[in-house]
């Protein structure tokens, strides 16, 4: 499939010209790449908030999935839009899935078939669980979490979604295909994503900074969230707080780091990482399988001594001891690290959020 | 009939923290006020209700239901009857415990605040009851999750002692999901309510099991609270009984931390740093 050439064309007219004489009007070769200019959209624009785009660096690097809380306003959304602009180049082959799945589903109009940046898909929270996960009665079509394979699934205020639907994505975040039966036969589409999930703090969304204007209970506010918990939270390696916007941020006139720079940095730290599982099937450090993470990809000692002691102290659970050991691998593939020191182990569990509540 | 007796149907039959009846109560003895209704002593219609209900009840049926779930009765005078309660405006009338007993009147520190901490709260809550623990004290709380069952999961795996007020009957375990941590503290220390078996954890049962916390223990400690909290009732029903409050700072744009911010700004709380710096202003202000 390398180097494929696709050939544009106006006219009917024009295809059977060429196919009896080999002349064409338009020689409009398109290329595929890597096109920065499909996208408008920039990581400068994002003020401030340092722990949000180190997560979003992170999840680029490993394809860690993520969970951001903050009160409206904050730049959940705009974050998680920005993060197909830091995510390498897709591969012909997974530009071809794209395209296919994208082209079963009539999307075209949304998103370029030859473009090789990866896909995001933002699904309302009203959303139902076929359009999420696929089906339909006549034809079976791809739901969200197909139309972003090798991309971004991002669902804003994801604990307003119906629970059923976001449970549907069990199958999906763990085999990374999802099989819809229907009568008339079964279907498999890939389903290969990042998950980045967002919510506000409480129902309001005013419980932030002083909390003087939240009008929620304190069980309102424990139980909003307590909607995403469960076998799907299970899931998601990073938990990150989004503050509102400060003062400072918002007088600031230079721009926050670009796209651009975070992109080369999460390619150089993929590649790094590539390069070390060179005999494992997985590529990416979120794929490591757990008894792995115990034996051949451990960090350093005291990082190990440092997770026993908050296991424990009941701080984490097993479950979350893995997933701070796969996302301080990715932070250890982008500071330079051999294997995740002490440093990038704490803030590994910075970044999960801390305590497993 | 005898006090125990007495105060057995007058505990079934009022609601905790009723002041009146509370000291009723305590102004003379049980006896005498459950006579004095049978009596008539008392306002027949304001009072019908109680009236009745007193007349229906049996000491025997109070002490078997106690029983039946593995607790106890306690009355001023009981060996284990916690002394600071008696401090109290509306002193309970009895209590119904279970477990280890004697921890009701060990040194103790109450830790309460919010139910939904941050991280940093949740960290604090238990690292604060493990350095009581491990300065021999006994932590109390209440049953909620968050801050209290951090403080009790603290001092658990720290092998102390604690005890939890619950708002509800010994045997309802609200909330469901703290069934196996209300087990384990029963194991050394104990569980200790103001109301009835059966009885469900209604919103006003949350404030007078406030006092409760706030009498039972030496000093209160506010780890996280919101701008309008619960804790923040445990904290000025302890200040009222002479007893040290302490509140943990946290930033200043965090909203469960607000309620300690305001108790520290009006004075009516320490900021405490540290589980030493705790101890110190303990020791000075009891």
């Amino acid at each position: 499939m390398q180097g494929i050439e696709i050939i544009a064309m106006e006219h009917i007219k024009q295809v059977i010209r060429w196919l009896r004489t080999g002349e064409r009007e338009i020689a409009d070769v398109i290329d595929m790449q890597w096109q920065p200019s499909d996208l408008n959209i920039d990581f400068a624009d994002v003020a401030g908030q340092p722990q949000a785009r180190l997560a979003a660096e992170v999840a680029a690097i490993g394809g860690h999935h993520i969970l951001l809380i903050g009160p409206p306003g904050a730049g959940k959304t705009m974050i998680a839009e920005r993060i197909p602009t830091i995510l390498p180049a897709l591969t012909v082959s997974q530009a071809l899935e794209v395209a296919a799945v994208h082209s079963i589903a009539g999307s075209f109009a949304t998103r370029s078939p030859t473009s090789l940046v990866a896909p995001i898909v933002s699904p309302h929270h009203t959303t139902t669980r076929v359009a999420m996960v696929g089906g339909g009665a006549h034809a079976i079509k791809p739901g969200a979490c197909s139309l972003a394979h090798n991309g971004v699934l991002f669902i804003d205020e994801a604990p307003e979604c119906p629970s059923g639907v976001l449970d549907s994505l069990r199958q999906p975040l763990e085999a990374g295909t999802i099989t819809i039966a229907r009568s008339i036969g079964n279907v498999t589409f890939p389903a290969q994503f990042l998950l980045v999930l967002a919510a506000n703090p409480c129902p309001c969304g005013k419980f932030t900074g002083r909390g003087h204007n939240c009008t929620c209970s304190s069980q309102q506010v424990r139980r909003y969230l307590g909607r995403l918990s469960g076998p799907l939270m299970d899931r998601i390696d990073m938990r990150v707080h989004v503050d509102p916007v400060g003062r400072v941020d918002m007088a600031r006139l230079e721009l926050g780091e670009s796209s651009a720079h975070i992109r080369e940095r999460v390619i150089a730290a993929r590649a790094i990482a590539q390069q070390r599982f060179i005999d494992h099937p997985w590529s990416l450090n979120s794929q490591i399988p757990s008894r792995a993470l115990r034996s051949v990809f451990a960090p350093e000692r005291s990082a190990m001594n440092f997770l026993h002691e908050e296991l424990d102290k009941e701080h984490i659970t097993a479950r979350g001891l893995h997933k701070i050991i796969r996302v301080s691998w990715s932070l250890a593939d982008l500071h330079g690290n051999k294997i995740p020191t002490l440093a990038d182990v704490q803030q590994g569990h910075a970044l999960r959020g801390g305590i497993d509540l | 009939m005898n006090e125990r007796e007495a105060r057995a149907i007058l505990f079934a039959a009022i609601e905790g923290g009723h002041g009146f009846w509370s000291q009723e109560i305590f102004g003379s003895t049980a006896l005498f006020v459950l006579e004095k209704i049978l009596a008539g002593g008392y306002d027949s219609i304001k009072y019908a209700s109680l009236i009745t209900e007193v007349r229906t009840l049996t000491a025997d049926h109070v002490f078997s239901s106690i029983a039946a779930h593995g607790a106890e009765f306690l009355i001023p005078g009981d060996l284990q009857w916690p002394q600071g309660c008696e401090e109290l405006a509306s002193p309970p009338i009895a209590l119904i415990a279970k477990g280890n007993l004697d921890s009701l009147n060990a040194d103790s520190l109450a830790i309460v605040g919010t139910r939904n901490p941050t991280n940093y709260g949740a960290r604090i809550a238990g690292d604060f009851a493990a350095g009581f623990v491990d300065r021999q004290w006994v932590i109390v709380s209440g049953g909620a999750y968050g801050i209290d069952s951090f403080a009790h999961k603290g001092a658990l795996i720290a092998e102390g002692a604690t005890v939890a007020v619950i708002a509800c009957g010994i045997d309802v375990n609200y909330p469901a999901g703290n069934i196996r941590l209300f087990a384990e503290i029963c194991e050394s220390g104990a569980l200790v309510t103001e109301v009835m078996p059966g009885h469900k954890a209604l919103p006003h049962r949350f404030l007078t099991r406030n006092r409760l916390i706030a009498a039972i223990s030496n000093a209160t400690l506010v780890v996280e609270a919101a701008f309008r909290s619960g804790s923040l009732r445990t904290a000025r029903d302890a200040a009222e009984l002479m007893r040290p409050v302490m509140a943990i700072p946290g930033p200043i744009n965090s909203p469960t931390s607000e309620g300690c911010h305001r108790l520290i700004g009006e004075r009516a709380a320490e900021i405490v740093t540290s589980v030493a710096d705790a101890v110190e202003f303990i020791g000075i202000n009891q």
